[in-house]
């Protein structure tokens, strides 16, 4: 008996300093990890405080439903919940459309459907295609432009006026038929426009 | 040499926690309202009375809310699915749901002009002289303008560009070109 316990202890003093050092590793993993949880929650609890509460996007698209009369679709890559300026939800259609842009989001008015999607996905839409911006629209609704760009050249266009469309919009120019196309929200259209009507009457 | 896998497992276990701890904060709509393909394909054979058929390697939870099952149009039923990457292939007795990516591989009609109406999510091919603007030029302007699953060519010889597309797309690139042609006049 004397014997096994002394094998014994000699045994747990050779495994110890082998196990000590990982051992050590693995709780300091851990206590990073967690710290790094703790951190993340506290993070996403203050922005929530700073941007105001989140609104559930399928609540939102119910409001939009009964205002336009007609199904609203919701891509599956939204966010579940916006966030909102206010406890309660937009009354109106352009406050909508503009808590959604806020939120990274368009809302598109389809033949058969509404639809709520992500902005990089807007150039993809079947969207209108105006000629001018006479029509009355919603500065938040996009659309497409094709106008002419006169005199300028199509470089000059391009690099002059890119920077009035937002990224995730489309411009593009075609040289022989000197016209300009450009997608983005209609807000963005008349910017656009006017600042190139200024620069072909130059 | 521990050391070494220790850092890793450390490294490892931060991204892991750094990307569920973001997707818990803003859940998707896919986490928090889907519902199974399979239920969604027998309500369209019941509502439209055709066999549906699921492409096998497609996704098996879909977001439809806002869509009535019992009552939808098919025009609803294909918004509803476009948002998903879905679409529906339609032949004489049998509805195909298929990805996007794979549309169009599939048999779509062949349009030249705007005289039939689809559906605006439903797939097409379209065939359009491009007139006075040089088709080989359109292509680099519009492609951008079509889905990456879409198609979008331009034949030299004939002056037409090809576009396989869902029919609202197509109809707003005939729109542009006819636009681009009327600036030339």
């Amino acid at each position: 008996m004397p014997v096994f316990t002394q094998l014994t202890s000699e045994t747990n003093a050779m495994m110890l300093p082998g196990l000590k050092k990982p051992l050590l590793l693995l709780l300091t993993i851990f206590a990073i990890v967690f710290s790094q949880g703790y951190s993340q929650q506290h993070a996403a609890a203050a922005e929530e405080n700073k941007t105001g509460p989140r609104t559930p996007l399928v609540e939102l698209s119910k409001r939009i439903s009964l205002l336009l009369n007609k199904p609203v679709a919701v891509n599956r890559d939204a966010p579940a919940s916006i966030t909102a300026v206010r406890d309660t939800l937009p009354e109106s259609l352009p406050l909508i459309r503009q808590l959604l842009q806020d939120n990274g989001l368009i809302l598109f008015e389809g033949e058969d459907a509404a639809l709520i999607v992500r902005q990089e996905q807007a150039r993809h839409l079947p969207l209108p295609v105006i000629l001018d911006t006479h029509s009355s629209r919603s500065e938040f609704e996009w659309v497409t432009l094709v106008t002419t760009i006169g005199d300028l050249s199509p470089d000059q266009v391009v690099s002059s006026l890119r920077q009035t469309i937002p990224s995730y919009g489309h411009l593009s120019v075609h040289s022989s038929a000197r016209a300009v196309m450009v997608t983005a929200p209609f807000g963005s259209i008349e910017i656009f426009l006017k600042q190139l009507k200024r620069a072909r009457d130059r | 040499m521990r050391f070494i896998i220790g850092i890793f497992a450390v490294i490892a276990l931060l991204t892991a926690q750094t990307e569920s701890a973001l997707a818990s904060k803003y859940p998707l709509v896919i986490d928090t309202d889907s519902i199974s393909l399979a239920s969604v394909s027998d309500a369209a054979e019941k509502r439209f009375g055709k066999t549906v058929l699921i492409e096998p390697d497609g996704i098996s939870q879909v977001v439809v809310h806002g869509i009535d099952l019992e009552s939808m149009t098919m025009g609803e039923f294909q918004a509803a699915l476009s948002r998903n990457k879905l679409t529906v292939i339609k032949s004489e007795h049998t509805l195909l749901i298929a990805r996007f990516a794979s549309a169009r591989q599939t048999s779509l009609p062949v349009i030249r002009d705007f005289d039939t109406h689809y559906d605006e999510w439903q797939w097409v091919t379209l065939v359009m002289e491009t007139g006075k603007i040089s088709a080989a030029q359109l292509v680099p302007l519009l492609r951008p303008l079509v889905q990456k699953e879409g198609h979008f060519s331009g034949s030299k010889t004939a002056n037409s560009i090809i576009v396989t597309a869902p029919f609202g797309v197509v109809r707003r690139l005939y729109q542009i070109v006819e636009a681009l042609n009327s600036n030339i006049d």
